[in-house]
């Protein structure tokens, strides 16, 4: 069998480490995707309406988010802010800013896109009924359009997850980190670690995930 | 009874106005089915939506049993609406409810207790001919049963009048005429005043009482339908009118004419 350099994990507080930076991972992700996805939907449903000043900014934030890259924006945060602006943001700080910037821009578009997918006549249809606005909202909008979020925000959910593995650019210790770290403090005494070690990063990861895309995928196939 | 009364709707655009409706002037009076026909674009829809202000006018006024709806708070508005029940081309059931659910829905979103409502609907969802489908769900329906169930829904709060906009057009013929059969039983029976809308002079003359032509925002003609159908006299209802009458033995009276169709 060959040597897959499993055996690192278990010497002294190894595994124990790569948990924690996981925690540090999970941390950063679960905060921006609250974030997102509050800010996200306030922002879709704002986007509905029809103003010129709201729409032009929306759209160049869209744009801005869109076009860069996550890693130049966690750059552009972390060392830009500090050189520029004199801020001192640690990296998990500046980590969740970046990633609940690109979270809220995506949620926003996928909340406008539920809400109008749903055909103006059946608001006009309910509001023929004697319904006020917020009942039609409440009672014809909301219940369809979150059965088209639910499983589009879940993907969004472990994209983010997944992006997180970024964050070791600026430094911050988070499961990625740590497995470089425990590879390189054991370079001599086990030179085939990196791909134990990575294994099991992917291991973590993908225990992470696959649960929350199953889930995506059943209620996909429930409600699409 | 509903009056129009030099009643204009113009639709502001970015680059440009168009005006949907000029100056119309209508009386329906209670307990009749009174169509609107004309040809695509001609404002039908506007005409009818201004009615339960779905649309709001630019000009004119629209009287509700003598009260003009125009000036009414959002208060009367909702009052109102509930006294107007209104079917579309396309049905508007919410999917994720049963059909029982979705004629309570009315009901339930104005406070009615639950026990009444359900009993409601359960009354109307028999008038309709639907007693057997009230726990389907709408995607177990074919599109006449979908607008059955609209019509039952529509019903629930007790409409005085019932708006159909383009109710029948997309349904083949012979769902069509049951549909028109049971607007035409509710009219008879409950006493609601029917407005159809259409493009197709069929629907007239199988249900409607009294017609009016509409073309390019103005009403081109207005009468009883035997009047309209035997002696038109714009050039647009001879154009709706003319194909209809071949292949139709003419007769004067319009009550053999309906028999035909
Ligand atoms: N919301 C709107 N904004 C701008 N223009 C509109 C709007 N609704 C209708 N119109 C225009 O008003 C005119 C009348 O439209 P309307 O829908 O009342 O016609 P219609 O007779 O119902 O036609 P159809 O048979 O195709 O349903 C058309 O030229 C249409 O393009
Ligand atoms: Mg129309």
């Amino acid at each position: 069998m060959p040597d897959l350099g499993l055996d690192v994990l278990f010497k002294g507080r190894n595994f124990a480490r790569l948990l924690g930076g996981l925690g540090i991972a999970l941390k950063i992700s679960v905060i921006s995707i609250l974030v997102s996805i509050v800010l996200g939907t306030v922002l879709g449903v704002l986007r509905q309406r029809e103003n010129l000043l709201l729409k032009a900014v929306m759209r160049l934030y869209l744009e801005i988010i869109r076009i860069m890259p996550q890693m130049v924006l966690l750059f552009l945060v972390y060392f830009g802010t500090a050189r520029s602006f004199g801020w001192d943001l640690s990296g998990e700080t500046a980590s969740v800013i970046v990633f609940s910037l690109w979270g809220t821009a995506e949620m926003s578009d996928l909340v406008r896109g539920a809400l109008s997918s749903i055909p103006l006549h059946q608001q006009e249809s309910a509001l023929a009924l004697g319904m006020q606005k917020a009942q039609v909202y409440r009672y014809v909008v909301l219940p369809q359009a979150v059965r088209r979020l639910i499983p589009l925000s879940i993907n969004l959910i472990t994209r983010m997850i997944k992006t997180t593995s970024l964050v070791l650019m600026i430094g911050v210790v988070e499961v990625l980190k740590v497995a470089q770290q425990i590879i390189e403090a054991n370079r001599m005494s086990s030179p085939n670690a990196a791909f134990g070690v990575y294994l099991t990063v992917f291991v973590l990861y993908f225990l992470m995930c696959w649960p929350i895309s199953m889930l995506a995928g059943r209620l996909e196939k429930r409600w699409g | 009874m509903i009056e129009l009364r030099h009643l204009g709707k113009t639709y502001k655009t970015a680059d440009r106005e168009i005006v949907a409706l000029e100056d119309i002037n209508l009386s329906i009076q209670d307990g009749e089915i009174f169509g609107i026909i004309g040809l695509s674009g001609a404002g039908k829809s506007t005409l009818v939506r201004c009615v339960n202000l779905l649309e709001k006018p630019s000009s004119g006024h629209v009287f509700i049993d003598g009260e003009d709806i125009t000036e009414f708070d959002r208060k009367s508005l909702l009052r109102l609406r509930r006294s107007i029940g209104m079917i579309f081309q396309g049905f508007n059931l919410l999917e994720q409810r049963s059909v029982l659910r979705n004629v309570t829905f009315p009901l339930e979103v104005s406070g009615v207790k639950r026990a009444a409502a359900r009993e409601r609907a359960t009354e109307l969802l028999k008038l309709v001919g639907l007693s057997d489908r009230a726990e389907s769900f709408p995607s177990q329906l074919s599109g006449g049963q979908k607008q059955r169930v609209a019509i039952a829904r529509a019903l629930a709060t007790n409409p005085k009048y019932l708006l159909c906009d383009e109710a029948t057009s997309a349904l083949d013929p012979n769902t069509t005429r049951s549909i028109l059969e049971l607007l035409k039983k509710i009219n008879q029976t409950l006493g609601v005043t029917i407005i159809v809308i259409t493009h197709e002079m069929k629907v007239i003359y199988q249900i409607c009482d009294r017609v009016a032509v509409l073309d390019q925002s103005r009403i081109a003609e207005e009468g009883r339908v035997s009047e309209v159908f035997t002696n038109p006299r714009s050039e647009i209802a001879r154009k709706l009118i003319l194909p209809e009458r071949i292949g139709i033995s003419w007769q004067k009276d319009s009550s053999a004419i309906r028999q035909e169709v």
